[in-house]
């Protein structure tokens, strides 16, 4: 190795670091980092965006872990309900009273769900520190509500 | 006064034969600048780029860009964080954990 290469290669590695440093200083400072798999990657999204300190954090945490089971026992509950739905819409050639009846079935329990995702909020909300409550729960009220009753999202448009 | 030295009047004596080719000059400096263009190109480059002020635009740049980099990477991580998060707590997304098993 001559030694413009070893020059080429002494300049070729300065601005690899440079880069790479000034890389990960920036994505530090801009993204929420990985996920633990005691954490998601939700949460610590929660953690970064509203400044919560790690008391806060876990008592989120627990709070979600605990929403979470509530809610899978509801979409078990609704996957029941929508499995008879479908079999019973299949098999009439007709809007029957049955299949109105599951129908309200169903849409009484997604109420149910939003209910409870907005008692969720809530609650989130109350263990922040006022101000970042205030943000969390107009932010995010804007995007899942209407989400809830379209059944889509948009992007998050904070609303001042 | 300063005493006249006497190497003085023997270097006036001395005759300088004139090059015989009269572009002998040209020549050698042709010469001279063929064998740099012989120099490879790296090193050609790297003479060209080791100037103070180069090597430190290069590595503003380089700063620059790994921040842009890691900012967009930074911002995308995080916009991929927040719909995680949005999707396990909207029961009705479609990308919430249960509701694929409906």
């Amino acid at each position: 190795m001559n030694a413009a290469s070893k020059r080429v290669g002494i300049l070729v590695l300065a601005a690899a670091a440079l880069m790479g440093l000034a890389s990960w200083v920036s994505y530090r400072a801009v993204g929420v980092g990985r996920a633990a798999p005691s954490a998601g990657l939700g949460l610590l999204w929660l953690k970064a965006e509203y400044g919560l300190d790690e008391d806060t954090f876990r008592k989120v945490s627990e709070l979600h872990a605990a929403y979470f089971r509530e809610c899978e026992q509801r979409c078990h509950q609704l996957e029941t309900l929508d499995n008879q739905l479908l079999k019973d819409a299949v098999m009439a050639r007709e809007l029957l009273p049955k299949v109105e009846e599951e129908l309200a079935k169903e849409d009484a329990l997604c109420h149910d769900c939003r209910q409870a995702m907005l008692k969720h909020l809530y609650a989130v909300a109350q263990l922040m520190p006022e101000a970042a409550g205030q943000r969390f729960l107009a932010e995010m009220t804007a995007m899942l509500l209407p989400a809830a009753v379209h059944g889509e999202r948009g992007s998050l448009q904070p609303r001042n | 006064m300063k005493p006249t030295d006497p190497l003085d009047d023997l270097l006036s004596q001395w005759p300088v034969p004139q090059a015989d080719d009269p572009s002998f000059h040209r020549e050698v400096w042709h010469r001279i600048a063929a064998g740099q263009d012989e120099s490879p190109w790296a090193e050609r480059l790297l003479n060209w780029w080791f100037r103070p002020r180069r090597i430190a635009l290069s590595a503003a740049a380089c700063v620059l860009l790994g921040f842009i980099v890691g900012g967009v990477a930074g911002a995308k991580n995080r916009t991929q964080a927040r719909d995680v998060y949005l999707s396990s707590i909207n029961p009705l997304d479609s990308h919430h954990p249960h509701y694929a098993t409906r």
